[in-house]
């Protein structure tokens, strides 16, 4: 649905962005991740199409977005980032005029600003100047305006900034209701939004992509989890039978000085699917050589130790 | 309704809306309608004295003048409240927004200058009192004040064509306006500064160009087609060039 290539873009000298290629298929939910200052804003502009690339091309259902046409931008619902509105409207009189700009008849548009103040759980500040919301009611009242006419492209600028910790689970909530009929990019810095909400990631760092994928892929990529073994005995018994471990040579043991002193962990590799689970094996090993053995535990590689990763931190 | 017409009357009623909400509008309408009240009883109380006797015509001692007034107000007044047009949606993001949505970019600048068109239309109509009041004294000739009323509509028309221009170009409210008043000066005294120039074939070039020469055509009851399109010719080059400048912001953005 949106395909992007080798997208490249200057301001003057300086890089925002170089070469990003990335493709998200119809239904899913991108999530575009980054520190801040990344480039995911300039992303989101062009595929929105108010900015143009200095290079590359994006294309949103097979069109060009530097050229949209009426039925692509029919097909866009945006969030800009910093959720501009005329604040001297109200809240129904503001989405009413976007929907009419969007196309939609009177009748229409009244229905539309009713079913998208609804969604966003904004149906009772209809009536009051949106100058006068809150900063997360105007974050909302903008992503009911993106939300107009249920558009089958949602590109959404850090759609959860501003919110409350409830306003951020209802909107995350209901971009994941939105998984399968609409196909959604949304851009964050927050880890939790893209583990809870998305079903692809790309990682991006100083403009360039440093990871992508779905999040257990990148996981698996990054060499699934770990499994964490804890035991009370000798260190170098505890060396010795954990070099049978699949694709350990020499395993790296540390005291645990705030377990007892003679309490040791080693880190091992998640064995993949395909080898024979060697922990019942070495559980045996371990007791059988005297050992206390008091943990044996997975440690899942989590998404935020492949962004820092990626990022090179 | 065709979706283009649907767009176009909800930006104009959008835009006058926030036009008739700024306070500002109210000021500049308020001091400036005071201000030309002052100078249309002190012209009526010198031809009062002056008229004694004589057929003196109060249309070209009063009315005339108190016209020129209010165009020299108008002047002052549109570029102060065009400044905000576009500079404040681009600096909001809001412009942006819109232009993300299918709708064109001439339904939003044309209904952006019809709106400011009609906030000043208000105002001139309001002007019309002066005569409205003075019928009650003496003899007004009415297609005299209907002349000059349409040469007002027209000029205030253009300069808010050239203030709609100089918002789309700038983030700034103050450089907007700051352009515009260098703009709308340049054409309205630019026979002066051809004639300052010493130059009698630039003079007679710049005849064709400057505002005052058309509108005073106008105001003095020549309503010339010459003279009405020179003033759309205004109005179409400043929104076209506000066109282009909206969709040039795309490319550079």
């Amino acid at each position: 649905m949106i395909e992007v290539n080798g997208l490249t873009k200057f301001y003057g000298p300086t890089r925002s962005i170089e070469d990003l290629s990335f493709g998200v298929p119809r239904g899913d939910i991108l999530g575009f991740l980054g520190p801040n200052g990344a480039g995911k804003s300039t992303t989101m502009r062009i595929l929105s199409g108010i900015s143009r690339p200095t290079r590359g091309s994006a294309r949103i259902d097979g069109e060009d977005v530097q050229q949209p046409s009426e039925s692509l931008r029919r097909k866009i619902g945006y969030l800009p980032e910093n959720s501009p509105f005329y604040g001297d409207m109200t809240l129904g009189g503001y989405l009413r005029f976007m929907a009419g700009v969007k196309g939609f008849s009177g009748r229409e548009a009244r229905r539309e600003m009713e079913r998208t103040t609804e969604l966003v759980d904004l149906a009772g500040a209809r009536h009051r100047l949106v100058r006068n919301l809150s900063r997360g009611m105007r974050q909302r009242a903008c992503l009911a305006q993106a939300l107009i006419g249920s558009p089958p492209v949602l590109i959404l600028d850090e759609p959860t900034v501003g919110l409350d910790p409830s306003q951020i689970n209802d909107v995350r909530r209901l971009i994941r209701s939105l998984a399968g009929q609409s196909t959604v990019i949304l851009s964050t810095h927050i880890l939790p939004e893209v583990e809870l909400v998305c079903t692809r990631v790309v990682i991006i760092a100083n403009g360039r992509i440093a990871a992508q994928g779905t999040p257990e892929e990148l996981v698996h990529r990054e060499g699934g989890g770990r499994v964490a073994v804890l035991v009370r005995g000798a260190k170098g018994v505890f060396q010795e039978k954990l070099s049978r471990w699949p694709g350990v040579r020499d395993p790296e043991v540390s005291s645990q000085p705030r377990m007892g002193e003679d309490v040791w962990q080693a880190l091992l590799p998640m064995p993949t699917g395909k080898d024979r689970d060697p922990r019942p094996e070495l559980a045996r090993a371990l007791v059988e050589a005297g050992l206390d053995l008091l943990e044996m535990r997975p440690e899942q590689l989590r998404l935020e130790d492949i962004f820092l990763r990626a990022i090179g931190k | 309704m065709t979706a283009v017409l649907r767009q176009w009357s909800l930006v104009y009623k959008r835009e006058l809306g926030a036009l008739l909400s700024l306070p500002l509008y109210y000021i500049l309408c308020g001091i400036f309608f005071l201000l030309t009240s002052l100078i249309y009883l002190a012209s009526l109380a010198e031809f009062a004295r002056q008229a004694e006797g004589t057929t003196v015509n109060v249309t070209d001692s009063v009315i005339r003048p108190v016209f020129h007034v209010v165009h020299f107000f108008l002047l002052v007044q549109v570029p102060l409240l065009t400044m905000r047009i576009f500079s404040e949606d681009q600096q909001s993001g809001m412009l942006d927004l819109l232009q993300t949505t299918p709708m064109r970019d001439w339904p939003l600048l044309t209904g952006k200058f019809a709106a400011m068109v009609t906030a000043m239309a208000v105002y001139i109509v309001l002007t019309v009192s002066f005569p409205l009041a003075t019928s009650f004294m003496g003899e007004v000739e009415w297609p005299v004040v209907a002349g000059s009323v349409l040469a007002l509509l027209a000029s205030a028309s253009a300069y808010a064509a050239v203030g709609v221009f100089f918002s789309a170009v700038t983030e700034s409210q103050v450089v907007a306006a700051v352009l515009s008043y260098v703009t709308l000066f340049l054409l309205v005294f630019l026979q002066v500064f051809a004639q300052a120039a010493g130059v009698p074939a630039l003079a007679d070039a710049a005849l064709h160009f400057a505002v005052m020469e058309h509108l005073e055509a106008i105001l003095s009851g020549n309503i010339a087609a010459m003279n009405v399109t020179y003033f759309a010719g205004l109005v179409a080059v400043f929104l076209f060039f506000t066109a282009r400048r909206l969709s040039m912001r795309r490319a550079r953005a």
